[in-house]
């Protein structure tokens, strides 16, 4: 296995893991496929760490893994717990329609970046571009808080491919920051979910827009 | 030489198919805190089988006694010509995927006749089940096989496993890894595993599978749970070759050979099997009216294989 291999082969798995997460309508199997992509994001930094000798990448992938593979989906899962929202989530299509139109995007994403990049970065370029659209399409597609919030996410470890392929890693300090807002958005999102589990009694971001007194 | 290897082939895999599903279940009893029984015990059941006396319903045609040879004649011929321990043997014709989709598709209807010939209700039902299944397994299936086929460049298995056994593993099977994830879809369905069926259960209600042997017995019964069993070996064989491409009996054939190449068939089966449990104790089944999601994203998911294919290829 050499580095090239394997670092396209955590790809792959990331990629798979976006477009089964479209159709996962529980919320524990929709985070812990976040999980697991999540924890290849961490593993891709690690080796990018190894093969470019960079320091800051390994702190950057750790960071990845401690956050977004255990902090993260463990708040979200007790948030959800402790408020008593359902397991169930809801979406405006049915799972079929989405894994459908999740596989059409992914084909528009390679095809796009087929036609930008032509050689080098393409594979992670594709998947990148891939897991922004897919994590845009479960943002727009769900009507629950936990469903948004994590195509939020998802699309984050599109935009941080994009960073640690093509340009080796941001800066420590950019690559903290962006981490930490994550991080506040979270602690933000829970604080709404309790606040419309309370008030609503679900977490559907339809009932929003009603008046209430 | 290549037709004593590809009968050798055959050979190999209807003897280890009841040790296959003894090592299932006794995985999954392990997983579930339980000791299990040993993995040759299948072999003794399939034996007593076939000593006990058989019982025909009287309201029964000739479809009811021929149904479990036609079964099995499907799931011996499946284990000639689905490559799993040699590789390069088979005549590109002979192992054709749409003649493999085709004689599982035999089988299974002559099971669902079977089912139905008795009249009775549990029979009828499950006959039914396993058809609509069966309608819903196919665009999976073939366009899983398809992907695979494009990667392969032929649409013969064996030319398949050939071309992913040739290329350096890094090479060959990540173009096809998709494509081999919805095989394990397809896999579990035309098994009736979970989450499509519950192979181990009692309650006729839930069945699919088994409520069309429920009027069988004796020696017929044992027909049929080799059979079901052989396909179950056969297709778990083809998936692991596939995703392992390693130590296959090839032409150029020397001893050595021969027993590595049976000793890792045993191993991908041992590690198929493990899998297999695994999922079996982890997934929960699925309602059946819920089924056409699972097929619909098996489906997607050989869709995405094909895709996947065709970008590795432009590359």
């Amino acid at each position: 296995m050499t580095p090239t291999v394997l670092s396209a082969s955590l790809l792959g798995a990331m990629l798979v893991a976006s477009l089964l997460m479209e159709s996962r309508m529980r919320l524990t199997s929709l985070v812990t496929l976040f999980r697991v992509q999540s924890a290849f994001l961490g593993f891709y930094a690690l080796l990018l760490a190894y093969a470019e000798g960079a320091i800051h990448l390994a702190v950057i992938a750790l960071l990845i893994l401690a956050l977004k593979a255990f902090v993260i989906p463990e708040f979200l899962l007790r948030v959800a717990r402790a408020s008593g929202a359902s397991e169930r989530l809801e979406a405006y299509v049915r799972p079929t329609t989405l894994s459908f139109a999740g596989l059409l995007v992914v084909g528009l994403a390679f095809a796009a970046t087929n036609l930008l990049l032509p050689d080098g970065h393409y594979f992670a370029a594709a998947v990148s571009l891939s897991l922004v659209m897919l994590g845009f399409l479960l943002l727009v597609s769900r009507k629950d808080m936990f469903g948004q919030g994590i195509g939020f996410l998802g699309m984050e470890n599109g935009i941080f491919i994009f960073g640690l392929a093509l340009t080796g890693g941001m800066p420590l300090l950019v690559e903290l920051s962006a981490l930490f807002d994550l991080l506040i958005l979270f602690i933000l999102v829970a604080a709404l979910v309790r606040r419309a589990q309370h008030e609503h009694s679900s977490v559907g971001t339809d009932l929003l827009r009603t008046l209430t007194d | 030489m290549t037709f004593f290897l590809a009968i050798l082939d055959g050979l190999i895999v209807l003897l280890l198919a009841p040790l296959t599903v003894g090592f299932v279940r006794l995985a999954k009893a392990r997983f579930q805190n339980r000791r299990g029984a040993p993995v040759y015990l299948p072999y003794l059941t399939l034996l007593s089988l076939m000593r006990k006396e058989m019982t025909v319903t009287k309201h029964s045609s000739w479809v009811f006694a021929a149904a479990p040879f036609f079964v099995l004649a499907s799931a011996i011929a499946l284990a000639f010509i689905v490559p799993t321990a040699a590789a390069g043997v088979l005549p590109d014709f002979a192992s054709n995927l749409f003649l493999v989709g085709g004689i599982a598709a035999f089988g299974s209807v002559f099971l669902a006749m079977g089912g139905m010939d008795a009249a009775s209700t549990f029979g009828n039902m499950g006959a039914s089940r396993e058809m609509t299944l069966a309608a819903f397994v196919e665009p999976a299936f073939y366009m899983g096989f398809s992907a695979l086929a494009l990667v392969g460049g032929t649409w013969s298995l064996d030319g398949i496993l050939r071309h992913l056994a040739s290329l350096p593993w890094s090479a060959g099977v990540p173009a096809a890894s998709i494509a081999l994830v919805a095989l394990v879809f397809v896999t579990l369905a035309e098994n009736a595993r979970y989450p499509v069926d519950n192979p181990a259960t009692h309650l006729e209600l839930t069945m699919v599978h088994e409520a069309m042997l429920l009027e069988y017995s004796g020696p017929s019964l044992a027909l049929l749970e080799y059979a079901s069993a052989v396909k179950l070996t056969v297709m778990l064989g083809l998936v692991a070759s596939l995703s392992l491409p390693f130590f296959l009996i090839q032409p150029p054939v020397t001893a050595l050979g021969l027993v590595l190449g049976v000793l890792a068939l045993i191993a991908k089966l041992a590690l198929a099997a493990f899998v297999l449990a695994f999922i079996e104790s982890t997934f929960v089944k699925m309602r059946f009216y819920r089924m056409q999601e699972y097929f619909s994203l098996a489906f997607i998911v050989a869709l995405a294989g094909l895709l996947l294919a065709l970008i590795s290829m432009t590359r």
